[in-house]
């Protein structure tokens, strides 16, 4: 029993060093550091161009975040490929898995280790947007007036931010090279799966089961389509005669990012490096 | 007391999903304390068998052990006594020596403390104190592989599983790595190390394992192969030079494949072992040739290799 429990803590340990471990590599890259500096400026440009052009705000805080939180599942998918696109295919394009892979982990640990990494980075990349956005709103509407469904629409960007993760993370552990993991991640969230929904939607099917079909549900919590792009790519605005339910949109995120995880866990641990 | 094996491999294959054969049921045990080299031409099944002692893959068949534990079954028991470099790893460039052997003393369950002062233990062992906080991406290939070997002795391992640990060094980067080996022998440590610097090996290691093809050819001391002597000849040398008829007799002798002689010295050629040489010295003795010296040429670890892997060195 206790060697159980020895071997649990040891694989919790040394999940916890690869999240630090992920998030110092990050930083270093400066990647952190664009997708927060992209979470700065994007609000600020909601905010200082109406206000240099002399256009009014819009007449609610409430319309104000359902217009200006559109971006926040953009900047998640940003985020989502630029922290997982090649978190694992990195390993093994530049042969640094000849030195984690023979130390004493379990590859599982470092996976996990890496996803919560970069869902660490992503869900700051996301606050601080947020951060920004309410600070714009207590600006412009007066202290105390933030929309009751802000912190829903919060809560279901770092739910997208899961999902759009496990995608990147299921290229980035079935490619080898991290070029074309990280392609695939980017052109599968902004690309492929936005067309895939449109597309059913065209047809008359609902793409229920698609995960970017959801990016709306930042902004729909607010009781409008969103205002940027129709609520982002693979929204369910624009000319989708579907919308996007928010209790099956919770489900299909959660659901896909624990399957999509799985599956690349499994990959990613069983890989023989050859 | 015998010394309990650091290292085993039994009936060891495997085969590559591009149908290669890499290795073909080997058995070898490397004791508690040895230093060994493992040889053999491109291709011939080394890297594979580190691979599969570092669970980077899985045999098709057999197992492999280190310090008797399964490393496929319970790899990170196994991994705990072993520090690795296989092949040419790739570097966290925009990280310093320092912050990646922070990460990994974590991961050996090194504390702070400890993976610090080993840190600079190691470096210094290297030379490679001064880079300690500088970032690795700026490296030469010769100070990363210095650090790599550094990394490799970071949670004081006892044993040692090194790839080519020279590759890419310069003769006193060379020098540094051969007198770590020598010290962590004497300090109890087991060492298998491939190379193709045989003088490297013949210098370095006790033991040596000679591998060609996925079969395990060779496994002896240093010492035995080069006595043995892969070459079969002697050196002779007779009180006067031999007329005809007597070189027609030391020809003759059993065992005895060529001779060639220049005056009272020459080089006899034999076949057999060493039981083979005792006798051609008693028939050349019996036959009244007198010689007065009459010793085995010690055989080169460059000759017992090529040797084995044939002249061309590549695989058949």
């Amino acid at each position: 029993m206790s060697t159980i429990s020895a071997a649990i803590r040891k694989d919790l340990r040394d999940t916890w060093s690869a999240v630090l471990f992920e998030l110092d590599k990050h930083m270093r890259r400066r990647r952190l550091l664009i997708a927060l500096l992209l979470a700065l400026v994007v609000p600020l440009l909601f905010y200082a161009v109406p206000r240099a052009v002399g256009v009014p705000f819009a007449a609610t805080s409430t319309l104000f975040a359902g217009t200006n939180l559109g971006f926040a599942s953009l900047l998640v998918l940003i985020s989502a490929a630029f922290f997982g696109g090649d978190a694992i295919s990195s390993e093994l394009d530049k042969r640094t898995f000849l030195v984690s892979y023979v130390a004493p982990q379990r590859r599982t640990s470092m996976f996990v280790g890496k996803y919560l990494a970069a869902f660490f980075a992503t869900a700051l990349v996301t606050l601080f947007y947020y951060g920004v956005t309410f600070a714009e709103m207590e600006s412009v509407y007066g202290w105390g007036d933030v929309p009751a469904a802000f912190s829903t629409s919060l809560a279901v960007a770092l739910l997208y931010g899961l999902g759009a993760l496990a995608v990147t993370f299921t290229f980035s552990s079935t490619m080898r090279s991290t070029i074309t993991s990280n392609m695939l991640s980017f052109f599968a969230l902004l690309l492929i799966l936005p067309i895939v929904s449109g597309v059913l939607s065209i047809a008359g099917v609902n793409p229920w089961f698609v995960p970017t079909y959801y990016a709306s549900l930042t902004t729909s919590v607010f009781g409008g389509t969103g205002g940027f792009g129709g609520g982002g790519p693979g929204g369910g605005g624009g000319l989708s005669s579907f919308s996007p339910d928010f209790h099956t949109g919770l489900w299909v995120l959660c659901v896909s990012s624990i399957v999509l995880l799985a599956f690349s866990a499994i990959v990613a641990s069983r890989r023989q490096m050859e | 007391m015998p010394r309990a094996e650091a290292i085993a491999v039994e009936s060891l294959s495997k085969r590559y999903r591009n149908g290669v054969q890499a290795l073909r049921g080997i058995d070898f045990s490397v004791r508690e304390g040895d230093v060994v080299g493992y040889l053999g031409p491109n291709g011939a099944g080394k890297t594979t068998t580190m691979k599969v002692l570092t669970n980077l893959i899985r045999p098709t068949e057999g197992h492999a052990y280190i310090a008797g534990v399964d490393v496929q079954k319970h790899p990170l028991e196994a991994l705990a006594h072993v520090g690795a470099l296989i092949e040419v790893p790739g570097v966290y460039e925009y990280l310093t020596p320092t912050e990646v052997m922070a990460y990994f003393g974590r991961v050996h369950g090194l504390s702070h403390a400890s993976t610090a002062e080993r840190t600079k233990t190691v470096l210094d062992r290297v030379r490679l104190s001064e880079w300690a906080d500088a970032k690795v991406g700026g490296f030469s290939t010769g100070m990363t592989r210095r650090f790599f070997i550094a990394l490799t002795m970071l949670h004081d391992p006892d044993v040692l599983i090194l790839d080519e640990p020279v590759l890419g060094l310069d003769p006193k980067g060379m020098q540094d790595i051969r007198v770590i080996i020598k010290d962590l022998a004497k300090e109890g440590k087991t060492v298998i190390l491939s190379s193709h610097l045989l003088g490297e090996v013949a210098e370095t290691c006790n033991r040596i394992i000679m591998i060609n093809h996925g079969k395990i050819q060779v496994t002896d001391t240093v010492e035995n192969l080069t006595k043995a002597g892969a070459s079969r000849r002697i050196d002779v040398e007779f009180l006067a030079p031999l007329e005809a008829e007597a070189l027609s007799t030391l020809q003759a002798l059993p065992g005895v494949t060529r001779v060639e002689m220049n005056g009272r010295r020459g080089t006899l050629e034999y076949a057999g072992n060493l039981e083979a040489v005792a006798a051609i010295l008693h028939g050349a003795v019996g036959a009244g040739l007198k010689p007065v010296s009459f010793a085995l040429q010690e055989a080169s670890l460059e000759d017992i290799y090529v040797s084995m892997v044939g002249k061309d060195g590549g695989i058949h």
